[in-house]
């Protein structure tokens, strides 16, 4: 079998080629001179986007009505995201039949070494607060059971890296 | 905009590392997005415009839906590959269906001529200038697998690992992959050693 043509070799990287390097921070610079231009405009239209959200049942003073499960879960992020250390992990909204609260699961990594119930009833109430304020009277009634608090993970220096 | 720096939580988002961010966002923090946006966006936009030769119209487009999908999708992303990746991989996709739709156009001036580099010497600014066009058209001739590879390489400096993970194959194969992008691209660029 005849074996194919070798290849010239190649320089062993662009990076140790400063023409090829210099061409391609000339390349990085051209397309970021457009980017800033439209950049601002690009982010917005993202975040327009609206996910996929179940409909949970709320009752408001004029009567029944349904809130987005993604609504739900900002609000109560932004509300438990005022406890000390602590970095939220995920919110879990549980629901019974199609549209009716059941419960919720917080899941949380704690700065290591802080006590962990008073973190985790902080939480639980901060929780109640926000899900009364958004459903109306919910049932069944805030719980250990019904409002769960996981920790996950622990970290220990500031940025959790 | 609900949460970040501005309001109740006291750690602002530049410090937080992309996992986090990544978390943040998954729950609705639209300061965290924003700020995953500023950290990787424009790498996005860069490899778009490359992959769509140039056409910096279709690249929006592509890196528009790349970044809608990552705000939509963010609540399924577990962290599995790191942040970036994950990105890429999306712009990929994006930049790969783009292509799939597009007419075979002929190059037109406006595709390359955006403004000018911040060189003041008229004719440093030239040089420049006729080196990336020319960097541009060499790499406009790699089949589309090499100059990802070689765009997220040198570009944006991703490992083979990462890279091979963005383009859905091997390490082995982005090291072939890339081997010969350079060769092709030291012997198209040789006039200007």
């Amino acid at each position: 079998m005849i074996p194919p043509p070798k290849l010239p070799e190649p320089p062993a990287s662009p990076r140790e080629d400063a023409m090829l390097e210099q061409a391609a921070q000339s390349l990085r610079e051209h397309v970021d001179q457009r980017w800033v231009e439209i950049s601002d405009r690009v982010l917005s239209r993202a975040l327009r986007a609206t996910r996929t959200s179940l409909a949970v049942q709320a009752r408001a003073p004029s009567g029944p009505v349904h809130i987005s499960e993604q609504v739900l879960i900002t609000y109560i992020r932004d509300a438990i995201s005022t406890v000390p250390d602590v970095k939220i992990q995920d919110v879990v909204i549980t629901t019974e039949g199609l549209d009716t609260y059941a419960g919720l699961t917080i899941t949380i990594s704690a700065r290591f070494g802080v006590p962990l119930l008073p973190i985790a009833d902080a939480i639980r109430a901060l929780a109640n607060t926000r899900l009364s304020e958004l459903l109306g009277p919910i049932a069944p009634p805030v719980t250990v059971t019904t409002v769960h608090v996981h920790v996950q993970d622990v970290f220990q220096d500031d940025r959790g890296d | 905009m609900h949460s970040g720096k501005g309001e109740d939580n006291p750690e602002p988002v530049s410090r937080v590392n992309d996992q986090d961010l990544a978390r943040r966002a998954a729950l609705g923090d639209r300061f965290a997005f924003a700020e995953i946006f500023h950290r990787h966006a424009a790498a996005m936009f860069r490899y778009a415009v490359h992959m769509l030769d140039g056409d910096v119209g279709q690249a929006e487009d592509a890196v528009q839906e790349a970044l809608t999908q990552a705000w939509v999708h963010l609540p399924r992303f577990r962290g599995d590959s790191a942040l970036q990746t994950w990105l890429f991989r999306i712009t990929a996709n994006c930049v790969l269906s783009a292509r799939r739709r597009r007419r075979p156009i002929v190059g037109e001036d406006w595709v390359l001529t955006l403004p000018a580099g911040p060189d003041t010497d008229p004719v440093a600014r030239a040089q420049h200038e006729e080196l990336r066009v020319a960097l541009e058209a060499a790499l406009g001739e790699l089949p589309w697998r090499q100059r990802a590879s070689w765009l997220l390489r040198e570009l944006e400096g991703l490992s083979y690992e990462e890279i091979a993970d963005t383009l859905n194959t091997s390490p082995t194969v982005i090291r072939g992959q890339l081997h010969r992008a350079r060769g092709t691209l030291a012997v198209r660029m040789a006039q200007w050693r």
